[in-house]
């Protein structure tokens, strides 16, 4: 776990807050054999999309932007 | 006057916005209390962040509202699972489980809510007329007094770790040189940055709060993940026996004043006043052997003093600047961020905001007995929540918490590395507490030195001033009291 926090730190700087937050739910669900199939497929897009509904356009927070490239919204 | 500003605090809380954030704080304050493995400390840390854009008054009326409900919500589990939602919340759960398995769930989840209603109510009664009280005695409080007072609260931490007082004084020795990273508050000369300019501005105090207090659960969580599932009960209504209120009058107010008085004393949390409560409660009862069998004395000494502590501990951090819980540490950070920096001037600077949060604390507290009643009903199903989302939800709450602080990623690997080193202290069983008071106070505490030292050319001359005397008094007390109550427990044992 903490070895997957490290590397979605580091992704974070890198490809952006959307893409780096759904690829370690991914992992990070996976590593914890979540048995439920549609929680594993459904949860993570609803979590990382409303954070950054909720930092970036209602806190009006601009949640991490990657070096490389972004997905924006 | 303080009538006048009661009036100001009210017209402050009865805006749609601030009544909107008080039900969201007590809301999320009571899910995040609920779950097992989540303390309302680490509720309060993750969403000081979110508290950031919003104006002082609404702000601290949101935590208010997150404090005051996971104190509250850590005694659901405890009755339908028995298991403590919150480490103060122990007691509850060894009465409210034999209730529950006698068929009495719903009586004892209505108990509950009522108990810690009353002690909440009593508790915030207490901080809207206590803390102004004490903040007109602290007007007299000058650097000498403050440097006292930071002391004091550090030296109260030793006090709480009876047992490993060593290993207490350690972690808060440790704090304090890493809270003295950065910018000399006096001089504005670097200091043990090793030339590294991220270091300059010192260690962000929230971003090592956030870390320490929610990652060590993660991981801790991850560790016991596939542990067999606990049954959770069922409820059926949720009548209140009002004849065990009734019964219950003087337990539940000598409960909610042992609350508010182990509130107010720096750093004793909850989990200590509920514990104390309920012993009062069995040494004045009639019936104590009927203690641990599931009685309804129990349940409300233990619940009504522990959310009695959080009006209390707002008291003296309110006045004084020294918080009177951990959580209440982090609510203190919380205010420096909002620029509203506690002491006496607080309540004449900014009374307005201050008087929001005395009068709405009142009513989150009101608030809190009908959301808590709504919850009790589903609560079943908020428990079941699979364990995989509780740990990423943390995880990615407290990544984006602690990089919102400055929209800096700095602060999200001092959020991870605090984290890491607090599943170690954990482990190694290192309170964290003295960490959270030490950081909060060492820039104070260094601040008054260095005034001090300007203001007398001897330094011995502060023992003059009688307040100081008082608190170099407090501070010894504290420092010897591990040391002395060992002894007159040996002298009992021994006579």
């Amino acid at each position: 776990m903490a070895l997957m926090m490290v590397v979605y730190i580091f992704l974070l700087g890198k490809i952006g807050y959307i893409l780096a937050t759904l690829v370690f739910l991914y992992v990070a669900l996976w590593f914890l054999k979540t048995e439920n199939k549609k929680l594993f497929v459904i949860y993570p897009i609803i979590l990382t999309l409303s954070m950054y509904f909720l930092f970036n356009k209602v806190l009006s927070v601009l949640l991490p932007q990657g070096s490389w490239f972004t997905l924006n919204l | 006057m303080l009538w006048q500003n009661i009036a100001l605090g009210i017209t402050g809380v009865f805006t749609l916005e601030n009544i909107a954030f008080m039900i969201l704080g007590v809301v999320v304050g009571i899910i995040f209390g609920a779950l097992p493995g989540f303390s309302a400390t680490m509720g309060v840390a993750v969403f000081v962040p979110f508290s950031y854009v919003l104006e002082p008054g609404a702000a601290m009326l949101l935590l208010s509202g997150v404090y005051c409900g996971a104190v509250y919500g850590g005694s659901i589990p405890a009755v339908l699972i028995g298991i403590p939602g919150t480490p103060a919340s122990v007691p509850t759960a060894m009465e409210g489980l034999p209730m529950l398995r006698r068929g009495e769930g719903g009586g004892a989840l209505s108990l509950v809510t009522l108990a810690s209603t009353i002690g909440g109510v009593g508790s915030s009664i207490a901080l809207l007329f206590g803390a102004p009280l004490l903040a007109l005695i602290a007007m007299r409080v000058g650097p000498p007094e403050q440097m006292m007072i930071a002391v004091f609260g550090l030296s109260v931490v030793s006090m709480l770790s009876e047992g490993n007082m060593a290993k207490g004084l350690f972690v808060c020795f440790v704090s304090l040189v890493l809270a003295t990273i950065g910018q000399d508050p006096i001089l504005g000369f670097p200091r043990f940055t090793f030339g590294n300019y991220q270091l300059s501005g010192g260690i962000n105090t929230v971003a090592v709060l956030i870390g320490l207090f929610s990652l060590p659960e993660v991981f801790n969580m991850i560790k016991h993940m596939h542990d067999p599932k606990q049954e959770v009960g069922q409820v059926t209504s949720l009548k209140t026996p009002w004849n065990e209120v009734r019964a219950n009058t003087v337990n539940l107010l000598r409960s909610t004043i042992i609350g508010i008085i182990i509130g107010i004393i720096p750093a004793a949390g909850p989990d200590i006043a509920s514990f104390l409560a309920y012993n009062e409660a069995k040494k004045a009862s009639k019936h104590p052997e009927m203690f641990g069998k599931g009685t309804a004395e129990g349940l409300c000494a233990s619940e009504s003093a522990n959310n009695g502590v959080t009006g209390g501990s707002l008291i003296p951090l309110l006045t004084l600047g020294i918080p009177g819980s951990a959580p209440a540490a982090i609510f203190l950070g919380a205010m420096i961020i909002h620029g509203l920096r506690p002491g006496p001037l607080l309540f004449t600077e900014h009374a307005e905001q201050v008087y929001t949060l005395l009068v709405g604390f009142v009513v989150i507290n009101i608030l809190m007995y009908f959301l808590g009643m709504g919850f009790c009903k589903m609560a079943g199903k908020i428990l079941v929540i699979p364990k995989q989302v509780l740990v990423t939800v943390i995880v990615v709450l407290s990544i984006v918490g602690s990089y919102s602080i400055q929209q800096n990623i700095t602060d999200v690997v001092t959020m991870f590395v605090a984290g890491i080193i607090g599943y170690f202290m954990v482990k190694y069983d290192y309170p964290l507490s003295p960490v959270a008071l030490a950081l909060l106070l060492g820039p104070m505490l260094e601040e008054a030195v260095t005034l001090t030292n300007t203001m007398y050319s001897n330094f011995f001359m502060i023992f003059t001033r009688p307040l100081t005397d008082v608190f170099v008094v407090f501070i010894v007390v504290s420092l010897l009291w591990p040391v002395l109550s060992k002894k007159w427990k040996a002298r009992k044992a021994s006579t």
